[in-house]
C-alpha cells in the first residue's frame, strides 16, 4: 500500500479553554487535490500550521511522507511548498527577486534556480511584471506572486491556504487553473477555502471541517450522497389543487412538497429521473406549466444538513 | 545559503527608505543644523576684529610713550588691534555716541579711557572690546610706573628695562595637553554619530521580526523553509551591520569633508569606533525585535524613543546633561550606549588610543553580545503555541 503524503491521527490543539482542533483525522494520498472546506474559524489554517510544525499541538500524530514532521525536518520541508493566507513577500524586492529569494531557500544551484524562477514567472503569468515592486501590483497579481514564491522550487506537496481571498474573478480562475495544472504535473495539493464552489471545482477529495472536527470526507459526489436532500425542483404551475399535491407526494423519492404563488417546490431524497416523473404526472393530469428549474445539492447543503448552519453565512 | 541571505538582505536594506532616512539622512540634516547654529557661534566668540578707538590729544602735553604704544598696536598688517581716530574731545564724544568707536583715549601726561555704557544687544562683544581697551591702559600705567621707579632708584638699569618691555618676552612655554580639538562643538558631532549608530537598530529589528512565525507572514514562510534559523539570522545581521556601517561612514565623511568638523584624530580610528557603535545598534535592534508579540510600528516607536533617550542623556540636546548624570547617577553613563560611543570619540580625540578608550569599546561590545545572545534566546523557539 502506498504511503500517504500526509497522515493525521487524533490531532488535538487547544488555546486555553478553546478546542481549535478536536481529534482530527485525515489521510492525503499522492496525486490528490485535497480540499479542506469550512467556515472561518473552523480550524483549517490551524491544521495547516500543525502540519508545517509551526504550531505545537496537544495530542495526536502528524506524518509527512511517512515521517514525523519536526521543526528541523529539513529533508521533508524541502519537498513542501506553502502559499500562506496572508501575502508574504518583500516590498523592497522586485517580483523576480522575490521569487528568486524564496526559491533560493530551497534550490542552491544558481542555473537551476534561474530556470525554476523563469518557469514560475511564466506559470503565474507575471513575466511582464518581473521588474515591478509588489506595491505596484493589483491584489490579484500580488496573490499570483505569493503563489509563485511558494511553488517555484517545484515541491512534491503544495499547501495553499485560502489563496483566492480578496481576488477578482479573472485572477481567481487563473489561480484555480494553475492549481489543477500543478497537480497534473505531479504535485499533491492541499487546498483550504471557505468557497465551496472552488473546492467542488478543483478538489478530488474534500474534508469538511467545523469546530475543529472533520465532519465528513470524500469526493464531492460522495459527500452529496451522504445527505437526505438531493435534487430541488421548482415548476411554475398556475393552477394546482391539494389533491394534486397529495398525488405528487406519493411519487418515488419525494421528500417535501409545497405550493405558493403559482410555484411548486419539491425537495427530492435521492433517486434518478425525479423531474421526468413529476412532469409526466402534470401532463397526465392536463395541467399546464411554465418554467422548470432543477437544482442539484451543493456542498452548502451538505454542510447545512450536517451542522445545522449555512457555510455561506460564515464566509 | 549564507551568501544568498546576505545578498538579498543587503538589497533590502539599501532600498528601505525609512531605515536610510534615520541612519543616513537624519544625522546629516541634524549635522548641518548644528553647523549652522553652533559653527557661527564659534566664529563670533573666536574671531577677532580691530577695535575702533578715538584718541583725544591734549595739545600742550605730549605723551610720546603712549603714542608709541598706539602706533605699535595699530600697525599689524593683517588685523591690527586698534584703529585710532585722532579727534578733539567734542568730536570724539560724538563718535562714541554714534557707536563709531568703542572708547576714547584721552592722552595727556596721563592717559584715561572713556567708554559708553553697555545697553544694546551686542553687549557681550562690546564688553570684550572695552575690556581690551582697559587692559591696554592698565598695562601702560603699570609699565610707566615701573619705569619711573627704576629711573629713580637704579637709573643705570633703565635701558635694559626699556629693552625688556619692548621685547614682549615670554618666560613660559604654552604646552597643549592634547593634539585633539578642544572645541566644545565637536561634542555635538560625536553625539550625532552615536545617535546614527543607535539608529542602525531598525535594521536589526527587521531581521528579528522576519524570522519569527508569530510576528509576520514572512517569518512564517522563513520558518517553513529547510534552513537553520541561526544561519539565516547570522547572514542577515552581518549584511545589516555592513550596510548600516556604510551609512554611518558616509555621515562621518559628510561631517569631516563637508561640514569641516575637526575630529582631531585619525579617521580610521573614528571609523573603528563607529563600526563598534553599529554592532551595538544592530544587536540592540535585534533584541527589541525579538521581544514579545508587539507590532512592527510599536517596536519602531520603542527603538526611536529609547535611542533618543540615550542620546538625550548623553547630552545631544543639552550639553551639560552628561555631567549632571555623572554627579547624581554615574552608573547610567557607564552603561548608556550613546555615552559610551560619544565618550569613545571624545577620548580618542583628546588622549588618542588609551585605556579609557579601550574600556569603552570593550563595554560596548559586551552590551552588544548581551543583546545578541538575548535576542537569539528569544527567537530560538521553533514551534509556537499560537500564531
Amino acid at each position: 500500500m502506498q504511503t500517504p503524503v500526509i497522515k493525521i491521527e487524533n490531532l488535538v490543539k487547544r488555546y486555553k479553554d478553546l478546542i481549535a482542533i478536536d481529534h482530527f483525522n485525515i489521510e492525503i494520498r499522492e496525486g490528490e487535490i485535497f480540499g479542506l472546506l469550512g467556515p472561518n474559524g473552523s480550524g483549517k489554517t490551524t491544521t495547516i500550521n500543525c502540519i508545517l510544525s509551526l504550531l505545537s499541538f496537544d495530542k495526536g500524530t502528524i506524518e509527512v511522507f511517512g515521517k514525523t514532521m519536526r521543526p528541523d525536518s529539513y529533508d521533508l520541508k524541502r519537498q513542501i511548498g506553502i502559499v500562506m493566507q496572508n501575502v508574504a513577500v518583500f516590498n523592497t524586492l522586485t517580483v523576480y527577486e522575490n521569487i528568486d529569494y524564496f526559491c533560493g531557500l530551497y534550490v542552491k544551484e544558481k542555473q537551476l534556480r534561474k530556470k525554476y524562477v523563469e518557469e514560475a514567472l511564466a506559470f503565474v503569468e507575471l513575466e511582464p511584471f518581473r521588474k515591478f515592486y509588489p506595491k505596484k501590483l493589483s491584489g490579484g497579481l500580488l496573490r499570483r506572486l505569493n503563489i509563485a514564491c511558494g511553488i517555484a522550487h517545484k515541491p512534491k506537496l503544495i499547501i495553499l491556504d485560502e489563496p483566492t481571498v480578496a481576488v477578482d474573478p479573472q485572477s481567481r480562475n487563473k489561480i484555480l487553473e494553475g492549481i489543477v495544472d500543478l497537480n497534473k504535473k505531479g504535485a499533491t495539493i492541499i487546498y483550504t477555502s471557505h468557497y465551496m464552489e472552488e473546492v467542488e471545482q478543483i478538489c478530488t477529495r474534500i474534508a469538511i471541517m467545523d469546530g475543529g472536527k472533520n465532519i465528513a470526507a470524500g469526493s464531492a459526489d460522495e459527500l452529496k450522497q451522504m445527505i437526505k436532500k438531493s435534487e430541488k425542483i421548482k415548476i411554475e404551475v398556475p393552477m394546482l389543487s391539494e389533491t394534486h399535491l397529495e398525488d405528487i407526494r406519493l411519487l418515488p423519492h419525494i421528500l417535501h412538497v409545497s405550493y405558493a404563488d403559482g410555484q411548486l417546490n419539491i425537495q427530492c431524497s435521492g433517486g434518478r429521473h425525479n423531474l421526468v416523473h413529476i412532469l409526466e404526472y402534470l401532463q397526465r393530469q392536463g395541467l399546464s406549466f411554465d418554467r422548470v428549474y432543477s437544482e442539484l445539492p451543493t456542498l452548502n447543503d451538505v454542510f447545512l444538513e450536517m451542522t445545522g448552519k449555512e457555510l455561506r453565512d460564515h464566509a | 545559503m549564507f551568501l544568498h541571505e546576505f545578498k538579498y538582505e543587503l538589497i533590502r536594506v539599501l532600498r528601505q527608505k525609512e531605515e536610510l532616512f534615520w541612519v543616513l539622512l537624519f544625522p546629516m540634516l541634524l549635522g548641518t543644523m548644528f553647523h549652522l547654529a553652533l559653527g557661527n557661534l564659534n566664529r563670533a566668540t573666536e574671531s577677532f576684529h580691530t577695535i575702533p578707538v578715538a584718541v583725544c590729544l591734549e595739545s600742550d602735553q605730549k605723551n610720546e610713550a603712549f603714542q608709541t604704544v598706539l602706533d605699535t598696536l595699530s600697525q599689524d598688517e593683517d588685523t591690527p588691534l586698534l584703529k585710532p581716530t585722532y579727534a578733539d574731545w567734542e568730536e570724539a564724544a560724538s563718535l562714541l555716541k554714534e557707536d563709531s568707536v568703542r572708547g576714547i583715549f584721552r592722552v595727556g601726561e596721563d592717559v584715561t579711557l572713556h567708554c559708553a555704557p553697555n545697553e544694546n544687544d551686542a553687549a557681550a562683544t562690546l564688553a570684550l572690546e572695552q575690556s581690551i581697551l582697559e587692559t591696554i591702559v592698565r598695562q601702560y600705567h603699570t609699565n610707566a610706573d615701573i619705569l619711573t621707579r627704576i629711573a629713580q632708584t637704579s637709573p643705570e638699569k633703565l635701558p635694559e628695562l626699556i629693552s625688556l618691555t619692548q621685547s614682549d618676552a615670554s618666560y613660559g612655554t604654552a604646552l597643549s595637553l592634547t593634539p585633539g580639538n578642544m572645541d566644545f562643538v565637536i561634542q555635538y558631532y560625536f553625539n550625532l554619530i552615536a545617535m546614527a549608530c543607535l539608529f542602525t537598530s531598525f535594521a536589526g529589528s527587521y531581521v528579528a521580526m522576519h524570522h519569527q512565525a508569530n510576528l509576520s507572514a514572512l517569518g512564517a514562510r522563513k520558518c517553513v523553509s529547510p534552513n537553520s534559523k541561526f544561519l539565516s539570522v547570522g547572514a542577515q545581521l552581518l549584511s545589516c551591520l555592513l550596510s548600516q556601517f556604510f551609512c554611518v561612514a558616509v555621515n562621518v565623511a559628510y561631517l569631516v569633508y563637508v561640514i569641516k568638523a575637526d575630529f582631531g584624530t585619525s579617521l580610521p580610528m573614528i571609523l573603528l569606533t563607529a563600526f563598534i557603535g553599529c554592532i551595538l545598534g544592530v544587536c540592540f535592534g535585534f533584541f527589541i525585535g525579538s521581544i514579545g508579540r508587539v507590532s512592527e510600528a510599536a517596536k519602531s516607536g520603542i527603538m526611536v524613543s529609547v535611542s533618543l533617550l540615550f542620546c538625550f542623556l548623553s547630552g545631544l540636546m543639552i550639553d551639560n546633561m552628561r555631567m549632571l548624570i555623572e554627579d547624581f547617577c554615574p552608573l547610567i553613563n557607564d552603561i548608556n550606549p550613546a555615552v559610551l560611543i560619544s565618550d569613545s570619540f571624545l577620548t580618542l580625540n583628546i588622549y588618542g588610543v588609551s585605556a579609557r578608550y579601550g574600556s569603552n569599546l570593550f563595554t560596548l561590545l559586551l552590551i552588544a553580545i548581551l543583546f545578541a545572545v538575548s535576542g537569539c534566546l528569544l527567537i530560538r523557539r521553533k514551534t509556537y503555541a499560537s500564531l
